[in-house]
């Protein structure tokens, strides 16, 4: 029992990385604010949505629509467990890079298996608490002897999808050790497919209450979807519905035993799965040979960043979430705007927002610079024309948030039929320049709070401050910039909008890239490895 | 060649990790850097090949300023450190090729030499593997390639035997022997004393950041062994 919480207390201390040095405890503090940040937001949005739930129930004296919101609830969080654990279980049961460390001190393999489930079912279980609390304290004040069964029920939600979680990652894991090194663009395929996946659920939630007129009345519709995703809320609704405890004991007890299980299969399964991975990476095929060739030094720095970009899955969804994410809103929101609202030319401005926003969220050029890690030693002893070095970053982010604003741009061209030539001009010209703002801006971030000593990549994209700024800066940017945009076409006209508009935004650009042409070297040779 | 004037280095708990440390490095010199561990070696180093900043004191190569004229300084030396950590995911033919790109080394030069230098290190069937499938030798015989490519007139090693196989520490050997005949210099640091003692024509020891002893390694050791002479002057200092 020691080494289990021995082992506990270190993993703690590796994900936030309490440790003495100036810049790793910035890293660490700005990680602790962008948790809490995180949390409140998901505290705030859940716990609104819950009291508007609870009082139009009231309202309208149906309880049980309350009770059917109460379900939805859960399964929401049951699946955003699942899709938020996946790749921490990877990354520590089949991935972990201290295995040959552990495996030569004298701890039981279930230890450091157990150990391991553990951290991930705290931080799972806390998420859970966030997401259904005032949920649950509200159900409880219309059904009070629901209050015996709140800490078993919040204990146990999060057991079974970290089982299917486990299962998941054990997938991914495996076919990243077969195919990895063979052909790395897999991969890269089944990463972007597992973001689609994602983004398609919640699209696929959202669509089904789209249509529905008073969004407290949850259709049954929207509970047969979420039950069809995960089955098991099929017990917790006929324990609520009919209020049989029978039904939520037995969701309680599938629960423990199904993470139990998946505790023994996984104590049994380490070691091999571990050593097994060993030999596939020390006899991995040998790559295609290659010629050499001379570059620039800007095509060989693009040439090292692509394969940077596909060399690992983390960075990859990390990068391309914001634009996938981009067209998958630009897509559900043309439709519902379609749909709910007749006059809808006053919203089509709120489309560049989205579409900035979105692919601002984490610029690979926020984190690039971090990603060179213990490597950056290569860099910092050689003549790096650090102009070259900081234009393969923006070229290799502008190249994926390019694209994908300008699907999302056509994307809502084509849905909402635009034809005025200034909406159109604003859809395809705004997000470009904007994407190159976030690029520019990101990487100055990052060369303010560069996070260079990691252990895992995850560590310098998740854990880092400079994609807390990056975000925050580029949220902000956008909405000074959408302020005179709509105001001088409810005021003035498009035209005018629209002119200002691009020169605003053009004139935060060259702002942007003068910052970082006066002190992007000098902070770029500061920075210490 | 190289000369260090009073250079300090304090890191943030205001210990000094270099105090006034001052050398000079001629053309064909092999200078040995010891001293015990967290004695200021690696510091040092770093230092000199532009990783750490440094407030006090200034480093020149061929009379420029490290601090003002980086980049012109970090073309002429090459630096390995003592766990050469190199980009996983590039072959080792991928990372030569960028670190000649980065150097600017000609198509028909980087050729001649990558095959030279790895037909000696014995790498050359290896080249086209990634460099996350290699050991802890074949990492530091790419470093070593990387290094000699693109003809620095310092070299600036940290530990460079630690991993070698006995026939690669010789061709090493060998290799800096004929590289500062070319009138270059190497300055390395080292914890195997036998071997500085034998290479170099000159050392300096560094104890709690301070050269407590500098000249050609006659004149440090005179009768006695190098090993003796350190215990020593360590011992006393």
């Amino acid at each position: 029992m020691h080494n289990f919480f021995s082992l506990l207390k270190v993993q703690f201390r590796e994900l936030f990385d309490f440790r003495s040095s100036k810049q790793k405890k910035k890293n660490s503090v700005s990680y602790v604010i962008y948790l809490i940040l995180f949390s409140f937001l998901i505290f705030f949005s859940c716990s609104s949505y819950s009291l508007s739930a609870y009082f139009l129930s009231l309202e309208s004296q149906q309880p049980e629509n309350f009770t059917n919101y109460l379900i939805v609830l859960i399964g929401i969080s049951s699946l955003f467990t699942v899709f938020s654990s996946v790749y921490q279980i990877k990354s520590l049961l089949y991935s972990s890079q201290d295995y040959d460390f552990l495996s030569s001190l004298p701890i039981k393999r279930s230890t450091i298996v157990g150990s391991r489930l553990a951290v991930i079912y705290i931080f799972e279980f806390f998420t859970t608490i966030l997401i259904l609390l005032v949920a649950f304290l509200l159900y409880g004040i219309q059904n009070p002897f629901f209050f015996f069964l709140v800490l078993p029920l919040f204990i146990t939600i999060p057991l079974f999808p970290i089982l299917l979680a486990s299962l998941l990652a054990f997938f991914i894991a495996f076919i990243e050790n077969k195919i990895s090194f063979a052909l790395s663009w897999m991969k890269t395929l089944f990463s972007t497919l597992l973001v689609l996946f994602i983004v398609g659920i919640s699209f696929f939630i959202s669509f089904s209450s789209a249509n529905t007129e008073d969004m407290a009345l949850l259709e049954n519709s929207n509970i047969q979807i979420i039950m069809m995703l995960y089955p098991l809320l099929y017990l917790i609704r006929y324990g609520f519905l009919e209020m049989n405890f029978l039904y939520l004991l037995l969701y309680i007890f599938i629960g423990i035993v199904f993470f139990l299980l998946t505790f023994l299969l996984v104590s049994k399964s380490y070691h091999n799965f571990q050593s097994k991975r060993k030999i596939s990476i020390h006899y991995a095929k040998k790559e295609k040979a290659m010629k050499v060739k001379s570059s620039s030094q800007l095509k060989t720095f693009l040439k090292k960043d692509f394969k940077t970009f596909f060399s690992s899955s983390t960075i990859l969804i990390s990068a391309i979430m914001g634009p996938i994410t981009s067209v998958g809103l630009v897509f559900l929101f043309s439709y519902m705007l379609k749909e709910i609202i007749s006059e809808y030319e006053m919203f089509l401005f709120l489309f560049p927002l989205l579409i900035c926003f979105m692919n601002s969220l984490a610029p690979y050029t926020a984190f690039a610079l971090s990603l060179e890690g213990k490597y950056f030693w290569i860099l910092k002893t050689s003549p790096v024309n650090t102009k070259k070095y900081f234009a393969s970053k923006i070229i290799v982010n502008e190249l994926f948030v390019g694209i994908g604003s300008l699907i999302s741009s056509v994307f809502a061209i084509f849905f909402l039929s635009i034809t005025n030539v200034y909406f159109l001009l604003i859809l395809l010209i705004f997000p470009q320049i904007f994407g190159f703002i976030s690029s520019v801006v990101g990487l100055i971030m990052n060369l303010c709070f560069p996070h260079i000593e990691w252990t895992d990549e995850r560590m310098a994209i998740k854990n880092s401050g400079s994609v807390f700024f990056t975000m925050f800066i580029d949220s902000t940017l956008c909405i000074i910039l959408s302020v005179p945009c709509f105001l001088l076409y409810t005021l003035v006209n498009a035209l005018c909008s629209f002119l200002v508009t691009i020169i605003l935004s053009i004139l935060l650009l060259v702002i942007a890239i003068v910052i970082l042409h006066c002190f992007g070297e000098k902070r770029f040779n500061k920075i210490e490895c | 060649m190289l000369t260090i004037q009073n250079f300090s280095k304090s890191y943030q708990n205001n210990k000094k990790a270099c105090d006034n440390i001052s050398l000079t490095i001629e053309n064909g010199d092999i200078f040995g850097f010891i001293g015990p561990n967290g004695a200021g070696k690696s510091t040092t180093i770093k230092s000199i090949v532009g990783i750490l900043d440094f407030e006090e004191g200034d480093i020149f190569l061929d009379n420029l300023s490290i601090k003002s004229h980086a980049l012109e300084c970090k073309k002429e030396i090459a630096y390995i450190p003592d766990n050469p950590d190199i980009y996983p995911h590039l072959t080792g033919l991928g990372y030569l090729n960028f670190l000649c790109d980065i150097f600017d080394v000609p198509l028909k030069t980087r050729q001649e030499k990558i095959h030279f230098y790895a037909e000696k290190f014995e790498i050359e069937s290896h080249l086209n593997e990634p460099i996350h499938s290699y050991s802890h030798g074949m990492r530091q015989k790419i470093a070593f390639i990387g290094a000699f490519v693109h003809s620095p007139k310092l070299m600036v090693l940290d530990e460079p035997f630690v991993g070698l196989d006995p026939k690669a520490s010789f061709t090493l050997k060998e290799m800096m022997k004929e590289y500062v005949k070319e009138g270059n210099s190497i300055f390395f640091s080292s914890h195997v004393l036998e071997v500085v003692e034998k290479l170099c024509n000159k050392i300096a020891i560094i104890q709690n950041g301070k050269i407590v002893c500098c000249g050609p390694t006659e004149t440090i050791r005179g009768d006695e062994s190098l090993e003796s002479m350190f215990l020593e002057i360590t011992e006393n200092a």
